[in-house]
Parts: structure tokens; sequence; C-alpha cells
């Protein structure tokens, strides 16, 4: 799946989702944070991570 | 000279030299605040009779030759996001109304333990977010100062303080401090702590310095940097001797980063370049280095985790009062609670990924330069595009904006500089390097 329809994909996901917690006024008050919140999510999906990759939580040690 | 004029250093040489009194020094930057802050708007709270209270103080021991640090006697501001003890702090929130601290954070602690007496808190975006403060810039007044770090950067460039602190989670301390023609440092995450400061994200929050020069940031870090037992992310590194480290200035070599030139306006890059010729001719070895893959997927990563973050951090105080909160950050909170898990923890993986590439490159050069934003200070009220400072917020590497010029129109302009983890001294080195060759930015007519 390409990044636009991951994107529209999870758009309808985040939507559906915003409702069931914080009702369609709500959901529909969010529509572009959603939006642009699914594209991020696409883009972090995608992007290939070294599979030892730790998560990094705080900055490296002083040299 | 008037004293509103007086640099931070400046002032603490003058009063301990005792040709200045902190008294008058206190009452000339409240003057200043009457002539100009209606205009401005940079402060949420001014403590004229605290502040005066403290100057008192600090004049009574400077007659007895009793100096507590380096900044005695000498006002500064703290981005309204910093707990102080007795002083409401709000957070340019009606979530916070009427909230007042019982204990200093640690920067405030730390700089007024040095001497240094608290003026006041200056206005900041509703929870150091996007939701904009009343703040204007000095500069021209129907722009932004840029933010969050609103009123910090507006106070120290109207020269009602010269020294001030903010803080960085995005772009909240470098982009406003360039902005309003300032110096702002964000160091090394984990240098300042951020305890007592209202959190935004668990792992991007930076505590950060704005002055009118390099000297006055170095003087202010050397006194709030450092571990802190009440905040586990702060570091234990030790803390060098960041003024000394000024003396030792040499032409640095420099790695300049053409992807963010292509993101800026034609004018911000040629205006950069122009800086960046100036440096190279002055002695400065300059290169061009490419940043590695992982900077593609920087700015989501770095979405998603604040995003998160902030929906934690405020789930509580949302739960109970979400119709406080305004629109921008009231959005936030509820869309962050959607992050998945899974992606929140490959937005750090792609972080760690991130430092690790970056180190190649990081250690090959003194610093990497880039022009501070992409575009001057916008119209309006929203406060601009921080992703030249996303990189740096994400990664925790230390960066610096140094002024390098203004654009036809009389807006500030500035360089940004950034270095490996914990080399603030040598970054403060190059910056004050830089700004030998590009001079100081003037000061903006009010």
């Amino acid at each position: 799946m390409d990044l636009e329809a991951q994107r529209a994909e999870l758009i309808a996901t985040l939507r559906a989702a915003a409702e069931r917690r914080f009702g369609a006024e709500r959901a529909e008050a969010n529509a572009k944070m959603i939006e642009e919140l699914a594209g991020r999510m696409a883009e972090v999906a995608a992007f290939p991570v070294a599979a030892d990759e730790p998560p990094a939580f705080y900055a490296e040690p002083a040299p | 000279m008037t004293l509103h004029t007086l640099d931070a250093f400046d002032a603490a040489r003058a009063i301990r030299e005792k040709v200045l009194s902190p008294v008058d020094l206190v009452d000339a930057l409240l003057e200043r605040i009457t002539r100009v802050d209606g205009r401005v708007q940079a402060w949420a709270l001014v403590d004229a009779e605290g502040a005066r209270a403290a100057a008192r103080r600090a004049a009574d021991e400077a007659a007895r030759g009793v100096f507590r640090g380096p900044l005695h006697g000498v006002p500064f501001g703290a981005k309204d996001i910093f707990y102080s003890a007795g002083l409401r702090t709000e957070g340019g929130s009606k979530v916070m109304a009427g909230f007042v601290p019982d204990y200093d954070a640690t920067a405030v602690a730390r700089l007024k333990g040095t001497g240094a007496i608290l003026l006041g808190k200056c206005h900041t975006t509703e929870f150091a977010t996007t939701d904009p403060a009343p703040t204007r810039n000095p500069w021209n007044l129907a722009c932004t100062p840029g933010g969050s770090s609103s009123g910090s950067a507006a106070a120290v460039a109207a020269r009602m303080i010269p020294l001030s602190l903010g803080t960085q989670t995005i772009g909240s301390n470098v982009r406003p401090a360039s902005y309003c023609g300032l110096v702002g440092l964000k160091p090394t995450f984990g240098r300042i702590s951020t305890r007592g400061v209202m959190a935004l994200s668990y792992t991007q929050d930076h505590v950060g310095l704005m002055a009118r020069n390099v000297e006055d940031v170095a003087l202010g870090l050397s006194i709030v940097a450092g571990h802190d037992a009440h905040d586990p992310s702060s570091s234990r590194s030790p803390v060098p001797d960041y003024l000394s480290a000024l003396t030792l200035r040499r032409p640095p070599r420099i790695a300049v980063l053409r992807e963010f030139f292509e993101r800026a306006t034609p004018e911000v890059a040629e205006v950069t370049m122009q800086a960046v010729n100036r440096l190279a001719r002055a002695g400065a070895a300059v290169d061009e280095a490419k940043l590695p893959p992982t900077f593609q997927a920087v700015h989501a990563a770095a979405a998603l985790i604040t995003r998160s973050d902030t929906s934690s951090i405020h789930a509580e105080r949302h739960a109970q009062k979400a119709d406080l909160y305004r629109p921008a950050i009231r959005a936030a909170i509820e869309v962050g609670m959607l992050v998945p898990g899974e992606l929140y923890v490959r937005a750090l993986r792609i972080r760690s990924q991130f430092r690790r590439e970056m180190r190649p490159l990081i250690e090959r050069y003194d610093v990497l330069l880039t022009p501070t934003t992409p575009a001057p200070a916008p119209e309006g009220m929203a406060t601009g595009d921080p992703q030249f400072q996303t990189p740096w917020s994400l990664s925790g590497l230390p960066s610096i904006t140094v002024p390098c010029g203004l654009t036809r129109s009389g807006l500030p302009l500035g360089i940004q500089l950034v270095s490996g983890n914990f080399t603030e001294a040598s970054l403060l080195s190059a910056a004050a390097w830089c700004e030998d060759i590009l001079g100081r930015a003037s000061a903006p007519e009010l």
C-alpha cells in the first residue's frame, strides 16, 4: 500500500476512534489534526528502522 | 547609556564594582516595562514589589561586599510555565487560572541563588503549544515574536530584561530568539533540569536561555546547568566553565546543511549564505554536508512523540476541564490519545537511529550550520514554522541561534549552530566567534 492510501485508511480509522472516544462533534473539530496525524503515522510506519535499533528515551551520556 | 539597555554581564560587573545599584537597575527596567509593554505585551505578571525588595537586599549585601554569585542583583524573566514560589503561574491557560506554586523551578531557583532577581513571568502560548500568547514582536508589532517562549524573547529584545528563561519541545526557544534578533540556546537534553516546568513531552522538553549576546547566554548556562536529584532526566555529566570557553575563540570547522537552505525562502537563504561567506573569509573552514537518511522521518517521529506525551501529561486535567482548553491544544491532547503504542515506540526507535547516524557528521565538524528559520517572523498571531529546530529537539543535540542580519523589511534573521551532546562549551565558543564576525543585532525601535 502506498503512503497516500495508507494515510487515507488511517484517517478513517482515527476518525472512527475519535468519534467513539470523544463524540462526533469533537471528532469533527479535530478533523484537521487527525489528517495531519494520519500522515505522520503513515510516515513513521513506512520508514525503515534497523531491526536491532532500541527506542531512545534520554540523551546519550557525555563523551 | 540608559540602564535598561545594559546586558546581563555588564550589569553584573557594574554592580560588583559598585557603580550600579540593583535598585536603580530594577527601577529602570520597571519604568521601561511601563513605557513599552502596553504595545509588546511580553509579561503575564510583573512582580514589581518582589523585585524591588530583592533589589534592596542585593544592594545591602553588595554594600557589605557580599555577592551571592555572578548575576548578583541582575533581573531576569521566566516563561510562565516555570514554577515560581508565591507567584501566579498559569502557563497561558485558563486551566491553571490562579495557580500559585509553593516552590521555584530548579532553573529559577539556581538563578535566584546566585543573586539574580526574578522580575516577572513572561507570556507563553497555552502550555507551550500553539494557541498564541498576546505578545508582539518588538521589531514589528504586526508580527509574531514566535513561540512558545513569546514573552521571554520579546522582553529581552525590547530591553525590558537582559536575560530570560524559555523552553523548547519542538522549536520554542531558538525560533523566537531568532525572530527577535537574540541569541537563544537550547542545550543538550538533560543539561538543565526541567523540574518545576509545566511539561509537554517526557523526552523532548528542554529549558533554554535567551539574551542579547553569547556571553550572557554562557553566563546563564553556567548557573542553571547541572544535575538535579529531583529530575531523573537531568544529566550527571560535569558542567564545564562556559565563560572560560569563550576565551578560546578560534575559527570553527563548519558544515553547512544544504537541505535547510533549500527549504528556506530565497531571501533567508541569501542572507544566511552571505553570513556564511563572511565567516569563511574570516577564517572558518566551511564545508557542505548531507544529513543522514533518517532525517526524512524526524518530523513525523517528533510529532508522534510529542502528541502522545502531551496527551499523557494532560489526560487527567483534560478529563476534568476539557472545555477550558483553547482549540489547538485541546485537539492536540485528544488526537494524541489515538496514537497506537507500536507507532510511538517506532518513533522512539527512529530517534535512536537518527542520533546514531548523526554521530559521524557531528564528530567531523565543530558545528553544523543552518538558517535558524525558513522565513522571518510572520505577520499575525500564528507563531511561525519550527521545522528547523525539530531535528535537534528530537535528538537532544544542542543548538544556538546567533543574529546574522535583517531582511529587506527589517526583520531579524539568524544562523543556527548545532553540535554534539554536551559540547555546549565549544558550541558557545564557536557562536561567540561567529558573533564577533557578524556583529550583534541592533535594538528595535519602539
